[in-house]
């Protein structure tokens, strides 16, 4: 074969298989980042970073419900019925501020007109990092202008995990969507399985303050995400809650000598967001009859969707609210609850 | 060498070599550039490069960042890993580094001369060494020769008596230890090399009577040993990845977390649904290791080059391969949080 045959039949051949294979892409559409579900094929509910773009780009809705795993659980259509709604649920497991930033971001760009963002906010959020994801975001999904494409367009790696799955069950002709509705966080719960899976910390000999640390800092970077998201949004009313860890979780905090600065830097950052009129907050850390009861938990910090359930009810009936006025007692309750608690015999049993 | 403006304008940013080599000597490139013979198309030339592009694309999409998924998370989580993780962490880097900037030199070299630019060889075959002299004059080549010229010569070499010839030789090493990086496990890098190069000389004779196989044996572990010091974050690191290879104790298996992140790449994913990813795992290294000691290398490759249709095949499945993994899923799919 001569060099000029060769080559040129090589870059023809390249180029055309690259086209097809973008142009499948295309069609298929497995993440969802040129519209909603093509009629064609079954999607299916995939890795929350990857399919959270193309939700909160393309589906219709008025609320928003971002979060950690705490809200893996959440059922959608629950919200939607008590809150009067059209929901999408956009969880980042184990995700920080600027995790929960970027979707927003998204779903503010996306023309939808939304009225409330339903933020589930903790401590891993709180003292988390400001400025970088839980885990390394796929970026090309998450522009809107379409810029890093190709890297969507001409990679095996989705077309084998996603689209074939798509490809797959589409054959198979199963109907399902790519939206996460109902519980996805699944493990065995119960007091049995909660405390065989905690390792109690060794008893730290320092206790960490709050305002003599570099906290402060850390928790003013997480709520400038937050803010600026309040602030841009004045016509969005932000719904914060705060959810309901079990005692060993706060076990944990009191070994490790954080449980003080926690504490005050939860007040610190409620305090903060109390401030806009488009704000409320709901704090469920402290609500006892929970989080005592480890049969509602799998680990020391994630629940039952019957929880989920709970705490949704009562913050469609304005239970567990946060004032200006009730901040202070809340955060004193918590910690009365938490240091009266007899954990040594919990621990014992 | 005398050259124009332009031309030495040329040398300098020729990007196929700008960023990582081949380190190429001004009286390399500039008769090049100046050859108008050369300032035509060469189809012949224009083939060869395309085919050495997609043989270094392909190490370094297919192969190296794989092995760099296996070693960035050995090194991330050394006090955890079992003896069969950091063995995998150890010997993988040895392999990343190898491929990742051979692979790079070979686009470097397949980019230049599609435009009839001919670079040096930087790689010849460097883990069929047999010492570590002859290591450095496999391993990037081009460095070794500036290296040879602008220090160890200028300095004496070995012509002002034994003793000054091994100090020279450490001062090169441990210059080269600097050049990679400041920091104590460069530098600790290029004095175990040198003091390897300088014992090599004393014990010239009787090393050379050892059988061949024992040779490559030592050299072999002596550069997988000085590669950890060469990756790890400290000198306490290195140390301690090197330990948990004896003491990590025994198991077959590999971490869930690293699982997940091993997984992602569609072609060990297919792999591991035949075989198990443990196995996968040493089938990588051990295909790795035979590629690297009997497969021919870029230069001897590219020397018996004909544009035939088994290279067409081969060529067009490498970039269609790496193109399409090039963005892969990078990010982490698993989380315990």
């Amino acid at each position: 074969m001569k060099s000029k045959k060769w080559t040129i039949t090589m870059l023809l051949v390249i180029v055309l298989s690259l086209t097809v294979f973008a142009g499948i892409m295309y069609w298929m559409d497995p993440l969802l980042h040129y519209g909603t579900e093509n009629d064609t094929f079954t999607y299916y509910e995939y890795g929350e970073m990857y399919s959270n773009p193309g939700i909160a780009m393309h589906y219709t809705y008025d609320a928003v419900m971002v979060g950690t795993s705490m809200i893996e659980n959440t059922d959608v259509d629950l919200c939607d019925e008590l809150f009067g709604c059209k929901m999408v649920r956009l969880p980042y497991s184990g995700g920080t501020t600027y995790n929960m930033k970027t979707i927003l971001d998204v779903c503010f760009a996306s023309g939808n007109e939304i009225k409330t963002v339903f933020w589930e906010l903790d401590e891993f959020q709180i003292f988390g990092s400001a400025t970088e994801p839980r885990y390394p975001l796929p970026d090309y999904l998450y522009r809107m202008d379409h810029r890093e494409d190709l890297s969507y367009l001409l990679n095996l790696d989705i077309f084998y995990h996603y689209g074939m799955n798509n490809i797959l069950g589409t054959l198979r002709g199963e109907m399902r969507s790519a939206e996460r509705r109902g519980e996805t966080l699944t493990g065995t719960f119960g007091a049995e399985a909660t405390l065989a899976g905690y390792s109690r910390p060794e008893k730290s000999a320092s206790i960490c303050g709050f305002y003599n640390s570099a906290l402060p800092e850390k928790v003013d970077a997480n709520l400038c995400n937050i803010e600026i998201l309040i602030q841009t949004h004045p016509e969005t009313q932000f719904v914060f809650f705060m959810p309901p860890f079990s005692v060993l979780y706060w076990d944990a905090e009191i070994r490790n000598g954080t449980f003080e600065s926690t504490m005050d830097g939860v007040k610190y950052a409620l305090k903060h967001l109390l401030e806009y009129e488009n704000v409320q907050i709901f704090f469920f850390q402290g609500e006892k009859e929970i989080i005592t009861n480890l049969n509602n938990y799998k680990d020391y910090s994630h629940y039952g969707p019957w929880i989920n359930n709970l705490t949704t009810q009562y913050i469609s009936e304005g239970r567990n609210q946060v004032t200006k006025d009730n901040v202070e007692q809340l955060i004193c309750d918590m910690k009365d609850t938490i240091y009266s608690f007899d954990f040594e015999l919990l621990l014992k049993s | 060498m005398p050259c124009g403006f332009g031309e030495y304008l040329l040398y300098v940013a020729f990007f196929p070599k700008l960023v990582q080599g081949p380190i190429a000597q001004q009286k390399e490139l500039i008769p090049q550039f100046s050859d108008l013979g050369r300032k035509v198309l060469n189809w012949d030339n224009v083939a060869k490069g395309l085919s050495l592009f997609a043989i270094g694309l392909a190490k370094k999409v297919l192969v190296a960042d794989n092995f760099g998924k296996i070693v960035d998370y050995g090194f991330g989580h050394i006090s955890s890993l079992n003896s069969f993780e950091a063995m995998l962490a150890v010997l993988g880097y040895t392999f990343q580094i190898y491929f990742d900037f051979s692979g790079y030199c070979d686009m470097a070299v397949g980019i230049g001369l599609m435009f009839n630019i001919e670079l040096p060889q930087n790689f010849n075959s460097p883990y069929k060494a047999l010492s570590i002299s002859d290591f450095w004059k496999r391993w990037h080549i081009t460095l070794t020769n500036f290296l040879t010229r602008y220090i160890y010569i200028p300095l004496g070499g070995s012509r002002k008596g034994k003793i000054r010839g091994y100090l020279n030789i450490l001062i090169v090493f441990l210059v080269s230890g600097l050049w990679h990086g400041a920091g104590y496990t460069f530098i600790l890098w290029g004095l175990m090399h040198g003091i390897a190069m300088a014992l090599e000389r004393i014990t010239k004779s009787g090393y050379e009577k050892l059988p061949k196989v024992i040779r490559w044996i030592l050299t072999f572990a002596f550069i997988n040993i000085t590669w950890v010091f060469f990756r790890a974050g400290s000198v306490t690191d290195a140390m301690a990845m090197l330990k948990q290879v004896f003491v990590g104790g025994w198991s077959f298996a590999i971490n869930a977390e690293l699982t997940e992140t091993l997984l992602q790449p569609t072609l060990i994913s297919i792999a591991n649904r035949i075989l198990g990813l443990p196995v996968v795992s040493v089938f990588a290294c051990a295909g790795a290791l035979l590629t690297v000691l009997l497969v021919k290398n870029s230069t001897e490759w590219l020397k018996t080059f004909k544009p035939c249709a088994g290279v067409w095949v081969q060529t067009y499945f490498l970039l269609i391969l790496s193109i399409l993994s090039v963005s892969g899923v990078s990010t982490f799919l698993y989380s315990n949080f």
